[in-house]
């Protein structure tokens, strides 16, 4: 079983934000850490080689900050965040200092969540808000920014998205073909109506709703569409207020047959989930606190790898509810 | 609660969707369905006072002056510390702590190293005990050797066929890999047979009665035993040799050639028989032949021998793998060691029986076939190729199939090959060594992973435009996020982003090629690619005269290609009205300046761009040590072209574009 604790720290920032954190990404080569916070703030943090230099704290939200978003380097130093202010900033870097290179108000409510679409498409943002809304900002060039809004996506409020991969399932491990693979532009919501949906872009530009997996009894917290080198499964993780996280898979390259399996049942809400780059490890973490990592049996079984007690340096023998599978 | 009045009170901007979302909430919260009475309690509030638990003394009701500020408020997406996760590419785990700074704990977050956690997993373990990527010059054949054996031994624990046929292919490649990739059907042979301890006794059997034309009792002066009363038959004569020869010369005498055959064969006479039939006519000289042959048992690898030295496919290749059948093996080494005369039948009968024993579930003999019958590797989508990975079954599910181990085990043979022939590679393979790097990479073992993304890197060039295209792709997203864990760039530059193992670069420049000449074959409007690619190659041409002049041949170029970085002051390149240049050109500006309205340069090509912002990159590359076209050695110098200076808006001049040579380290390994 792993062990995460004392031992397997190789960092620790001290953020000094005043208030909770809520998101903590690494930039696409892990050489910078973005956090936002309830203390309204974005902060980014030089991380190379142990070190914690601040580089920049950016203000500019009114309210608490709930995720950050690194974009793909081909478009430069370039940050999202969404805020319960009800907006999206996007910062950039230049010469060395950051800005804010635009501002998104678009939404009536708190935005929860936004995600970079894969750079392949472009530079493209989804961001989803309690009012229901899912708005898609694509950059067209000198400084302008297009707007799609999907209206009324989730009833109450949409509280995650994530973007599926630009690659078509299964290409890897085909025979090459001559031709340029058709991406089909798609992304997941997770949402208070305790849907997850997963929306296409149609040829006219138009977004539409494709799929609706139903599972969870309560709001959905997260949603992670995991990243793929080209394996035939596409496989979606969500996670609830209900305490379950489910694996939801999909065999066909067209994408309609959606399956759930349970990944766990935990005894409280389950606040996040996360993709390793590769898609094989799944780290969980809920209202527990605890962070458990998990991955798939050559048997299709989903196991846990590594369970810790936060902060204790010890190890945990047991997860929960005897899920216990490791020999 | 008096929800509708509460709404009533609230400014004219009151938002309808929000209405209908609180009526929801509230018929919910009622109905007992919504367990997040927390937030529910938000929407309650007449007035937006703050909600006590968030300890939000800092927080502020949102107030921008819009009229509904004092109306509904959205539930808090988080009401209390959490454990927000992530993961970075070089294997971080990335874990905010759930702490609450207004009660005084400090906002801290911790990077994990994944490597650290899942030290004790066996997956992670299978990994580190092999030293892949398996690159001809690095590795000690011995420990590839000594790691088979390993294997070997494990799989004989178990005492079932499946395993000990398990154990014959790692003993294969044990032997492959001594003998450097050469298979003599002779060594082969004596693989196959050498624990064949108890070497099965192929039954003898009786001539068979029918080819025998006379009934028993024609014989009744011959035969001096009396018909075995349980059997049936008539045990043979008991004369002597002598004897039986002397009456087959008798029977000669007479000119009873037909009858002195049957007594010949009936006695086991064979040389005698065979010698006289084949001076007669062929008929019956193959009868007396199959007389013999049918003594023989069925399975006796005999009987394989003679049937392909006939000309035919052995009965074995047929039904072989049944238990009645008894051991495959000794019929594939009796075959393999007697290769002469027509290869294609010798191919096809190895091929039948690889394909008999798949049939029957024993994947690993069947693929021992395939090996000795140069069967090439096909693709998992394809069912009816036959070998994808070694000693795994493609009708499988993927993920049972593509296991760690017959990964490993196919990039062994892989290597093997390349003993014999330094510069071959299985194509179809390459796509599992991806998968094996990203295992590695989410299992922090990022420098590994990295490294195999170099040695596919190699293949993938070598096969210019007939390369996997999504294989290219992915491969470069792989690597570009790892790129930065390669232990000498962390020691050299100390995690500078900007730099790209040639490798890298060259694999960017060949997915842009095959773009290009993707939209070109669509008739593409741009004329610029055709200029970017007629430079290139006069580029590459250039490069290529002067391979010859300086030995680099063991060092790989890492390119540092400074963009706007912290370390950039000063640099006051203005373009205000391009932040991020377009994606959708397939060719994007890097002749025409002019064209996209900014200077952003995919990178620099000397031929075409003799001012502008490239210009020091380009400089650069020119004085920047040549190298070969493609890999003939592996990672050849590469001059750098400015690959990630793209898509900037400032484009600040190159002061200096270092090139920096080092040797080619493979030594830092675990």
């Amino acid at each position: 079983m792993g062990r995460m604790c004392c031992v397997s720290v190789i960092n620790t920032v001290d953020t000094s934000h005043e208030d909770m954190i809520h998101d903590a990404q690494m930039d696409y080569y892990g050489t910078r850490l973005a956090t936002c916070s309830s203390d309204r703030s974005v902060k980014i943090f030089d991380v190379r080689n142990g070190g914690q230099i601040l580089i920049a704290d950016l203000r500019g939200h009114e309210g608490p900050v709930w995720q950050v978003a690194w974009a793909h380097p081909m478009y430069g130093n370039v940050l999202a965040s969404c805020s319960y202010d009800r907006k999206v900033i996007i910062w950039k870097e230049d010469n060395g200092t950051w800005d804010k290179t635009h501002e998104h108000s678009g939404h009536d409510s708190s935005v929860n969540s936004v995600c970079w679409a894969p750079h392949d498409y472009g530079l493209i943002l989804a961001c989803g808000s309690s009012d229901g809304a899912i708005s898609l900002l694509t950059y067209t060039g000198e400084s302008q920014w297009e707007v799609k809004k999907i209206n009324n996506a989730h009833t109450i409020g949409c509280n995650a998205v994530s973007w599926a991969p630009a690659v078509v399932p299964g290409s890897l491990i085909d025979q090459p073909s001559g031709q340029k693979p058709n991406y089909i532009k798609k992304f997941a919501s997770g949402g208070c109506d305790n849907l997850i949906k997963l929306w296409r872009e149609e040829e006219d530009g138009q977004w539409k709703e494709e799929q609706k997996l139903e599972a969870h009894s309560d709001w959905v917290r997260d949603v992670a569409w995991a990243p793929s080198i080209g394996l035939p499964t596409s496989t979606i993780a969500s996670c609830s207020q209900d305490g379950r996280v489910f694996i939801w898979t999909c065999d066909d390259s067209s994408g309609n047959m959606w399956s759930p399996k349970l990944l766990h049942k935990f005894n409280d809400v389950v606040w996040h989930v996360s993709w390793s780059i590769t898609a094989n490890i799944l780290a969980v973490s809920g209202g527990d606190n605890k962070v458990t990592l998990w991955k798939e049996s050559v048997d299709g079984q989903w196991v846990c790898i590594s369970d810790v007690n936060k902060g204790q340096g010890s190890v945990s023998t047991s997860v929960t509810e005897g899920q216990q599978n490791e020999q | 609660e008096q929800p509708e009045d509460s709404f009533s009170e609230s400014g004219a901007q009151q938002k309808r969707a929000s209405l209908t979302g609180k009526s929801n909430l509230l018929q919910q919260q009622e109905s007992g369905l919504s367990s997040s009475s927390y937030e529910l309690s938000q929407y309650m509030a007449d007035v937006p006072e703050q909600y006590d638990p968030m300890a939000s003394a800092v927080w502020n009701p949102v107030q921008t002056g819009d009229a509904s500020g004092s109306g509904l408020k959205a539930p808090m997406k988080f009401y209390v510390p959490h454990v927000s996760v992530s993961f970075g590419p070089g294997g971080q785990l990335v874990c905010v702590s759930p702490s609450s700074p207004t009660d005084g704990q400090t906002a801290l977050v911790e990077l994990h190293s994944m490597e650290v956690i899942l030290n004790d997993s066996e997956d992670q373990e299978e990994m580190r005990n092999f030293s892949g990527p398996l690159i001809r010059e690095d590795i000690h054949k011995v420990d590839i050797m000594t790691f088979c054996q390993q294997k070997a031994a494990q799989s004989l624990k178990s005492e079932t066929p499946a395993s000990r046929d398990s154990a014959l292919l790692w003993q294969l490649l044990v032997l492959l890999c001594r003998q450097n990739g050469s298979m003599a059907g002779s060594d082969i042979a004596e693989l196959l047979v050498q624990d064949c301890k108890k070497l099965d006794k192929y039954k003898r059997q009786p001539p068979v009665a029918n080819l025998i034309n006379l009934t028993d009792e024609d014989w009744p002066a011959l035969s001096s035993g009396s018909r075995n009363l349980l059997t049936g038959e008539i045990p043979p004569s008991v004369e002597t040799p002598a004897q039986i020869v002397e009456k087959f010369t008798k029977l000669l005498y007479y000119g009873r050639k037909k009858e002195a055959l049957e007594w010949a064969m009936k006695n086991h006479l064979w040389g005698h028989a065979l010698f006289l039939a084949s001076k007669m006519d062929p008929r019956t000289y193959n009868w007396v032949m199959s007389g013999f042959t049918s003594t023989l048992a069925l399975n006796d690898p005999l009987q394989s021998l003679f049937q392909l030295m006939s000309g035919r496919i052995p009965q074995a290749a047929t039904c072989c793998g049944d238990k009645q059948w008894g051991d495959w093996r000794p019929h594939l080494a009796v075959i393999l060691s007697n290769q002469s005369g027509d290869a294609e039948l010798y191919q096809r009968a190895i091929v039948t029986m690889g394909d008999t024993l798949a049939g029957k579930g024993l994947v690993e003999a069947a693929h021992f076939c395939y090996l000795m019958a140069h069967v090439p590797f096909g693709h998992y989508m394809v069912k009816t190729d036959h070998l994808v990975l070694l000693g795994s079954s493609h009708s499988q599910e993927f993920l049972k199939f593509a296991t760690t181990e017959a990964i490993q085990r196919t990039e062994i043979f892989e290597y093997c090959q390349m003993l014999s022939r330094p510069k071959s590679f299985i194509p179809s393979f390459q796509v599992y060594k991806l998968l094996y790097a990203s295992r590695l990479a989410d299992y922090g073992l990022a420098s590994q992973a990295l490294h195999y993304c170099e040695a596919i890197g190699a293949a993938v060039l070598s096969q210019g435009e007939s390369s996997h295209p999504v294989l290219l792709v992915e491969l470069i997203k792989l690597a570009e996020k790892l790129k930065l864990s390669d232990p000498l760039v962390l020691e050299r530059r100390r995690g500078d982003r900007e730099l790209e193992p040639d490798w890298l670069v060259q694999l960017r420049r060949l997915h842009k090629e095959l773009e290009q000449k993707a939209a070109g074959d669509l008739g593409d409007p741009y004329s610029a690619c055709s200029d970017i690619s007629r430079a290139r190659r006069t580029t590459d041409s250039f490069y290529q005269d002067l391979s010859g002049h300086q030995s680099y041949s063991a060092d790989s170029w890492y390119h540092s290609v400074p963009w706007s970085t912290l370390e950039q002051t000063g640099l006051n390149q203005p373009s205000p009205h391009q932040p991020f240049p377009r994606q959708q050109d397939p060719c994007p500006a890097g002749v025409d300046a002019g064209h996209m309205g900014a200077p952003v340069p995919l990178y620099s090509v000397p031929a075409t761009q003799p001012s502008g912002t490239s210009d020091s990159s380009s400089s650069a590359a020119v004085t920047g040590a040549p190298g070969g076209e493609v890999p003939e050695e592996p990672l050849q110098t590469h001059p750098a072209l400015g690959e990630n200076t793209a898509f900037q808006e400032t484009f600040p001049d190159l002061e200096g574009l270092e090139v920096i040579s080092k040797p080619q380290v493979r030594g830092v390994r675990r």
